[in-house]
């Protein structure tokens, strides 16, 4: 019962979330240096769980995730189908096998997009009301 | 092998099959006596070896899950089983490092894993409880790659360990299935050649020194039984002939002893005749020698008529010489008549008459003169041809002396001959009674030949089954 419960109430979250962030709501932000202009959904997922470090135009990128709230697990949920749960012992898993390291994790949008906007082949992903100065923003296909 | 008897072929091919077996027989000894050292060391060493290589991966495996559980899901509990998993990996190496009779190389190694895992234990036990307390900071993300790639390669070493251990244990019981296989091959091998080689052995042996010889011998006394069976045909014929010519023979000898008797009789005849002959001889001789006797008294006779003719001639000279003295006178008487005129005119007559009587006196004598010169050529001659008859008659006096010894050598050869006929006769007699005797043994020879043609026969039958027996007809 308290299973079906905790399904029950995630279930709940999960719709709330929905509702609350979809993926129209978020932007897909990279360094300006990153030369592509668009990315596909398949790469874009392939960045954040580390298994690329580069477009298909050859430019290296690297994946900066939000701590938590309701953008990072709309984006989570929507582009790399997994729970922020799942996704951090997918890191962690890689940090053990010595695949990869722990992705860099920000609080806010505003700190997303200054660390994105200063580091080389960042990718991130804020609000759609955020401003994007300094940064330029990836179409997802 | 040919100077072999059977015996001593059979024997060898016996002997070929016990050294075969013998031979077979130490050999899967030996290599059973290897087979089980080679199984005592891997059920004693390699076995466990590989036992314990393949726990120590599992253990290590288990201990890498928790070390990761407890990363991953942060979760303390998990360093103690992967502690426990981990000890378990470093005595299950060492267990293998103690293992008596495992190569040295193996055990050194499995020892320095041994050391390396217990290292790494300790190291992972720090830094994964770190990780797990503090979260995944940079500095513990650092070591925690340090580790990761330490623990690869301790699994792969492991792995390799193990795999070694297998592949020992495996290159040691594929030896022993190779090795086992080897001798069962061989021992087949051993057995067909040893097979071979017997049967070879006893085959050649069969046929040279039984069935060859057999058939030889068969052959050898078919064909003498043939030249037995010509010959005793010809025997059988040859004796036909020779009983009929017997007969005949002996036909021919009776014929001859006829004969014989027939000349015998001539011979003796001839003997009679040639005595007869003789004694005509005989008289023939006597009368000649009365003959010579004869002429020689006529030769004598005809001395003296000779002799009397030579008398007579004497005298018819004196009486011519009278007849001239006579006519000389009558002459004288003529002319004193004439003187005396004719007083003696008639004694001139007278004187004339006396001088023609002695012209006939001388004249008759002159004739007989001339007869007695002839009687006595003509004695002459008829002397001179008694003196032929004579030496005539002496010849064939001669002559009679000399058939008269023909003669009586003619009657001694008859009576040899005679003689030599009779023993002749008796030869023959001789000559039929062995003749008879041969005709007898010539129809026995007859006899024994066809007895000997059927005997003939009989082993020629006897061979052609001993040739079914042998079976080789055209060995």
């Amino acid at each position: 019962m308290k299973h079906i419960q905790i399904l029950l109430i995630a279930a709940f979250v999960g719709m709330c979330a929905a509702v609350t962030a979809s993926a129209t709501d978020i932007k897909v932000i990279a360094n300006p240096n990153v030369g592509a202009s668009s990315v596909s959904a398949d790469e874009l997922k392939g960045v954040f769980l580390a298994t690329k470090t580069s477009l298909s135009d050859g430019s290296h990128v690297e994946p900066v995730l939000e701590k938590d709230g309701p953008v990072h697990e709309a984006f989570v949920k929507e582009y790399l189908g997994k729970t922020d749960s799942a996704l951090q012992i997918y890191y962690r898993s890689l940090v053990f096998t010595g695949k990869g390291s722990m992705p860099k994790t920000l609080a806010a949008d505003a700190d997303v997009v200054a660390y994105v906007a200063k580091t080389k082949g960042a990718v991130g992903y804020v609000s759609a009301g955020t401003s994007t100065a300094g940064v330029k923003t990836l179409e997802v296909k | 092998m040919r100077r072999l008897n059977i015996t001593a072929r059979i024997w060898l091919s016996v002997g070929v099959f016990i050294l075969g077996y013998v031979l077979s027989t130490a050999l899967s000894q030996i290599q059973g006596a290897q087979a089980r050292a080679s199984l005592r060391a891997a059920s004693a060493a390699l076995f466990p070896a590989a036992q314990r290589s393949q726990e120590a991966e599992s253990a290590f495996q288990r201990m890498v899950k928790s070390f990761g559980d407890a990363v991953v899901m942060q979760d303390p509990s998990a360093l103690d089983r992967a502690a426990a998993d981990g000890q378990q990996v470093v005595e299950a190496l060492r267990a293998v490092a103690s293992i008596p009779g495992l190569p040295a190389a193996r055990s050194q190694a499995a020892g320095a894993l041994a050391a390396s895992v217990a290292q790494l234990l300790a190291d992972a036990r720090g830094t994964y409880g770190a990780a797990v307390a503090g979260g995944l900071s940079a500095a513990s993300q650092e070591q925690v790659r340090a580790l990761a790639a330490r623990t690869d390669e301790a699994m792969a070493a492991l792995a390799k360990t193990k795999d070694q251990s297998a592949a020992d244990l495996h290159v040691q019981l594929s030896g022993l299935e190779d090795s086992s296989a080897r001798q069962e091959s061989f021992g087949l091998a051993m057995f067909a050649a040893t097979l071979v080689l017997a049967g070879a052995i006893v085959h050649l042996t069969i046929r040279r020194s039984i069935t060859g010889p057999v058939v030889r011998v068969i052959g050898g006394v078919q064909g003498a039984a043939d030249q037995a069976a010509r010959a005793s045909a010809q025997t059988a014929q040859s004796g036909m002939e020779v009983s009929n010519n017997a007969q005949e023979q002996a036909a021919c000898i009776e014929q001859t002893s006829a004969s014989l008797e027939e000349i015998s009789a001539t011979t003796r005849q001839n003997a009679d005749r040639a005595a007869e002959a003789d004694r005509l001889m005989q008289a023939a001789r006597q009368t000649v020698e009365r003959a010579a006797r004869a002429m020689n008294d006529l030769t004598a006779s005809m001395n003296l008529i000779s002799k009397s003719s030579r008398q007579v001639a004497g005298v018819l000279k004196d009486i011519d010489e009278i007849a001239f003295h006579t006519n000389i006178l009558a002459l004288n008487a003529a002319v004193e008549a004439a003187r005396a005129g004719q007083a003696g005119a008639g004694f001139s007559v007278v004187a004339d008459e006396v001088r023609s009587l002695a012209h006939r006196a001388a004249e008759a004598a002159r004739n007989s003169g001339a007869i007695i010169e002839r009687t006595a050529g003509d004695v002459s001659k008829g002397v001179d041809l008694a003196g032929h008859a004579h030496a005539a008659f002496q010849e064939v006096s001669t002559t009679i002396a000399s058939g008269t010894q023909v003669v009586s050598q003619i009657a001694s050869s008859s009576d040899e001959q005679a003689r030599a006929i009779a023993n002749i006769g008796q030869a023959i007699a001789r000559i039929e009674a062995l003749t008879q005797r041969n005709v007898s043994h010539a129809q026995q020879t007859a006899d024994g030949a066809s007895q000997m043609t059927s005997q003939v026969e009989n082993t020629r039958r006897y061979l052609e089954e001993l040739v079914a027996v042998v079976g080789l007809r055209n060995a």
